[in-house]
């Protein structure tokens, strides 16, 4: 999988998480950039993330994580 | 040796010297001995044990861990190496855990046990005495277990690599304006921040040292002032029921909040002086629109605490995502989105309470704080709708200062039943409060009981007391409100010319000198989070 | 180089304002101190000038109320002070010497000795014996200048926790109302005059019988703390050889009182001090115990004149005393005592009346 497939999916289920069609997420988002994105959305969000693609986040990184960009890395690793 | 005190004043100057004339890579040596000498004046010295306990079986299960860890990295074609190893590995981390937790557990709980199990027991025999069973405290244990729990399980994560050097690992246990009241620190930056070498910086110290000060004003200024009331409310519902349990509990929290907070300016403030930074614990909470905001702005230490090491693994390990299947199957994805996390933000405000003792009135105080949050998320639809239709402006001050009030009611609550030290205690007095002819009766009884009290404080009047508690109200809701604004008091004065720094600082000392509780005719009292 | 210049900068500013809140520490702490006897004796003191007292007078209530400095010098000429407070406790005697020799340097000093009498007593309201009781203790500390010597009589006469009474703002702070109280804020440099140097006068009378108990000989021995903070002073006033008359005065004393007086006499005189009971000079002072009295240990106003006539002649005898009444650096003496004597006429009226 590409880095943009991998983007648009999660893109993806940003929306469906935060239940707002026009969220459109990029390398740099933050938790700052979204309103609803805080410490509960998060373990959703990453919950509906491995659950889509098939593997488990390493603890440290759910805790470490600090935008989609470094999000991206490590799915991609994975993938 | 309580921290508002002369000799910890003349302690803390006296390490500060040394620690400033000792060359950088000794530093921290300095701190891990005066730590040891401020846990042996502070606490019985037979206690000392657990903290040796918690140390060693700490370091030990880290490094064990961090060696099958490397063992297991080594050879990572061989599968059934691997899975052996991780056994070993979760042996240790839990086996390590069991000793540390369990020690705590067992100097928190045991009455709270034993007082449960005989309760349960005088229903079939009536004749069951209740025992209770005498600990000595051990100072601090509440804080640095959480902490050092925490650093034992990022080692397990892999997070951080584990401490090589026992004596450094005993000083993130023992830091000592830290280790009685916290607040909980990660290791990761607490530890680089200790190792460090720090040379003398005139503005740091300058700032640590005012930092301290302003702590002194919270607690002697205001905090010690009000204990006096609240204590009296809180002692007997009997005589101060009705709108007393309004005052008591409304002055309570800002008593707390003075008191707590006061704390943490004086341990942040003296660990800046030796350029250690500490996390923070309060971001000036009574300006937050909801509780979880609060929560996030209070205490915040404790709430990330048990937010990353309890409800966030709780809600990825596998009996959660099986229980998430389920409800996903039975009862649809948005709430099979919603109920686990509920179930899990129940287990961690079952621990917030816990943690602060064993009682049912502390479990009813994290059930209160859990409800008014899990219904405030399935309400939020409908709470939307109806701000739309009586269009209100999200944006609005009006709005802000309701949710700030709001916000600071239902912490409210939470602290009754925090302070009301019983779980029936809790209700009573709730019970009074909102009892309609009970607040109208006791309304009629305020005048009678503020003479009673103004003739029981000598010869500190009540009206001088409470100028003082006003007075310091004050300057707190200046320098929240500079804080607020990104613009905190301590960096405004810094950049004020030196007359004027000096002459404000010493109005300030002043300030507290005069309107403080303190000294002979007063007594004094320990923090109230120092018995954790 | 400008780290260097920064950090002399930065020393030299912390040095003035620990100097300015130092000072300015100290006159709060004066600001709040209560007024009281005490106070304005020890006040009064500490604004006589330098080096113009011929005799110091220290003791407890009983000093304040006998002797009349001022009477003293309109009739022999020298000059005289109270240092006198409120039960003062043996232990701090001869801190309070130290104090006086720092800015006077009397020809004699007179001590009274019943403070060594009511020393060892048990209070039952405080629930300790009266020389470790706060009060008398504060009475003296509370009142004088900050200083080592300060610092030295609280470590080495107070039982216990001594952090309170170095700083003893801590016990008065509460006391907000002193900070706009204009009477406080005239002792805010712990010294202001007092114009009667150190006497109060008694104004009401107790009619009383005395028993004469000057003829009993026998010596008893005080209690041991009180015999060991006797040998003290003495062989403090030896080491600063001072003269020292101790004096007992004349009031209504017991059996016990008289013996154990006598032993102080004995003990007194091994250092080669002096000591007076003036009890054995009652009929030569001429005190009558129907009118002279205020209660059964102090003088009234007519007591102390008699009181003082009879001791000023004795000190003129025995000691060398200047006479300055034609001094002209004394004349304020001379008009405080014009003042002060019309004062007392008014109240010896009275009391002749009673």
């Amino acid at each position: 999988m590409s880095r943009q497939e991998i983007l648009d999916k999660v893109n993806e289920i940003f929306q469906d998480v935060f239940d707002d069609e026009t969220i459109t997420v990029a390398e740099a988002t933050t938790a700052e950039d979204i309103e609803d994105w805080d410490s509960l959305t998060h373990i959703t969000l990453i919950s509906e993330i491995e659950s889509e693609f098939g593997f488990k986040f390493a603890m440290k990184d759910v805790l470490g994580m600090k935008d989609v960009g470094e999000m991206l890395d490590i799915i991609e690793k994975e993938v | 040796m309580t921290l508002v005190s002369f000799s910890f004043v003349g302690f803390f100057f006296i390490v500060l010297a040394v620690y400033y004339l000792m060359p950088g890579r000794f530093q921290w040596i300095v701190l891990l001995l005066a730590s040891l000498a401020f846990y042996f004046l502070s606490a019985q010295p037979f206690t000392f044990l657990y903290v040796l306990l918690s140390v060693a079986t700490v370091y030990w299960a880290a490094r064990r861990i961090d060696r099958l860890s490397a063992e297991r990295r080594m050879q990572p074609e061989d599968k059934q190496l691997a899975a052996k190893l991780g056994r070993q590995i979760k042996t240790v981390y839990i086996l390590a855990l069991i000793i540390i937790i369990g020690m705590l557990a067992a100097l928190k709980y045991s009455n709270f046990v034993l007082g449960n199990v005989c309760l349960i027991a005088k229903l079939f025999a009536p004749q069951t005495e209740i025992i209770t069973v005498q600990f000595a405290a051990s100072l601090g244990i509440s804080f640095y277990t959480l902490q050092m729990a925490g650093y034992l399980t990022d080692v397990y994560w892999g997070m951080v690599e584990s401490e090589k050097n026992i004596a450094r690992l005993a000083l993130f246990n023992l830091y000592f304006p830290q280790m009685i009241s916290g607040p909980i620190n990660r290791y990761k930056s607490l530890s680089g921040e200790l190792s460090g070498k720090h040379s003398f910086e005139y503005g740091k110290v300058r700032s640590g040292i005012w930092r301290i000060a302003i702590g002194f004003f919270k607690k002697l200024v205001i905090s010690e002032q009000l204990i006096g009331a609240v204590d009296a409310v809180y002692a007997d519902t009997q005589a101060y029921g009705g709108i007393f349990v309004w005052i008591g509990t409304f002055l309570y929290v800002i008593q707390i909040y003075a008191d707590f907070a006061g704390c943490m300016d004086i341990v942040l403030g003296v660990s800046e002086c030796f350029g250690v930074e500490l996390a923070e614990n309060f971001k000036v909470p009574f300006t937050s629109r909801s509780i979880q905001e609060f929560w996030q702005r209070w205490h915040i230490t404790l709430g990330a605490w048990l937010k990353d090491y309890i409800m966030y693994p709780l809600l990825r390990s596998a009996a959660w995502g099986r229980l998430t299947k389920k409800i996903k199957k039975s009862l649809g994805k948005k709430a099979a989105r919603q109920l686990p996390t509920f179930l899990a933000m129940l287990v961690l405000w079952l621990a917030m309470g816990l943690w602060h003792g064993g009682g049912w009135n502390f479990i009813g105080e994290g059930i209160w704080f859990w409800l008014v949050i899990v219904l405030g998320q399935v309400l939020k639809p409908r709470g939307d709708n109806l701000l739309k239709k009586l269009r209100v402006r999200e944006e609005s001050r009006l709005w802000y200062c309701f949710q700030c009030a709001r916000t600071t009611l239902i912490y409210a609550v939470g602290a009754l039943f925090f302070k009301a030290g019983s779980l029936t205690g809790a209700l009573r007095m709730l019970g009074s409060a909102l009892n309609p002819i009970r607040v109208l009766e006791s309304a009629c009884r305020i005048l009678p009981v503020i003479n009673a009290l103004d003739e029981s404080m000598g010869t500190v009047k009540l009206g001088w007391a409470a100028l003082g508690v006003l007075f310091g109200f004050l300057i707190m809701i200046i320098f929240g409100r500079m804080e607020k604004r990104n613009r905190p008091v301590r960096e405004w004065l810094a950049e004020k010319p030196v007359v004027l720094r000096g002459v404000l600082t010493v109005l300030f000392i002043f300030g507290i000198i005069i309107f403080g509780a303190y000294g002979p005719g007063y007594s004094s009292s320990e923090f109230i989070y120092g018995g954790f | 180089m400008e780290k260097k210049y920064n950090r002399r900068v930065n020393i030299v500013w912390i040095a003035v304002f620990v100097l300015c809140f130092s000072v300015l520490f100290v006159l709060l702490s004066y600001l709040y101190r209560p007024v009281t006897t005490s106070r304005e004796n020890i006040c009064g003191f500490y604004a006589e000038k330098k080096n113009t007292l011929d005799m110091v007078y220290i003791g407890g209530s009983a000093c304040y109320v006998y002797w009349e400095p001022l009477a003293a010098y309109d009739k022999y000429g020298f000059t005289s002070y109270n240092f006198a407070t409120d039960a003062m406790p043996p232990q701090v005697i001869r801190y309070c010497m130290e104090e006086i020799l720092k800015t006077q340097s009397p020809e004699v000093f007179l001590v009274d000795l019943r403070p060594f009498q009511y020393g060892d007593l048990y209070d039952e309201v405080t629930s300790s014996v009266n020389y470790k009781r706060e009060a008398p203790i504060r009475n003296v500390t509370d009142n004088m200048n900050y200083s080592v010597n300060r610092a030295a009589m609280i470590e080495n006469c107070v039982e216990g926790e001594t952090a309170a009474y170095h700083f003893d703002i801590a016990k008065y702070h509460s006391l907000l109302i002193s900070l706009i109280t204009p009477r406080n804020w005239g002792y805010i440099t712990n010294r202001h005059p007092m114009r009667s140097k150190g006497f109060h006068a008694c104004e009401s009378v107790e009619e009383l019988y005395m028993e004469d108990v000057s003829h009993i000989k026998e010596k008893q021995r005080l209690s041991e703390e009180m015999d060991d903070l006797l040998t003290e002073l003495l062989e403090y006033c030896k080491n600063k050889e001072q003269k020292v008359l101790f004096i007992v005065h004349a009031y209504q004393i017991s059996e016990e009182d008289q013996k154990k007086y006598n032993y102080m006499e004995e003990r007194i005189a091994e250092y080669g001090m002096d000591y007076l009971n003036t009890n054995d000079y009652a009929e030569e002072i001429g005190l009558e115990p129907s009118a002279d009295f205020y209660n059964r240990d102090h003088v009234n106003l007519l007591g102390a004149d008699k009181y003082t006539k009879f001791l000023g002649e004795y000190l003129v005898r025995n000691y060398t005393l200047p006479d300055k009444r034609n001094d002209s650096a004394y004349r304020r003496w001379s008009q405080e005592y014009k003042e002060w004597n019309g004062r007392m006429e008014e109240i010896r009226e009275t009391l002749r009346l009673d």
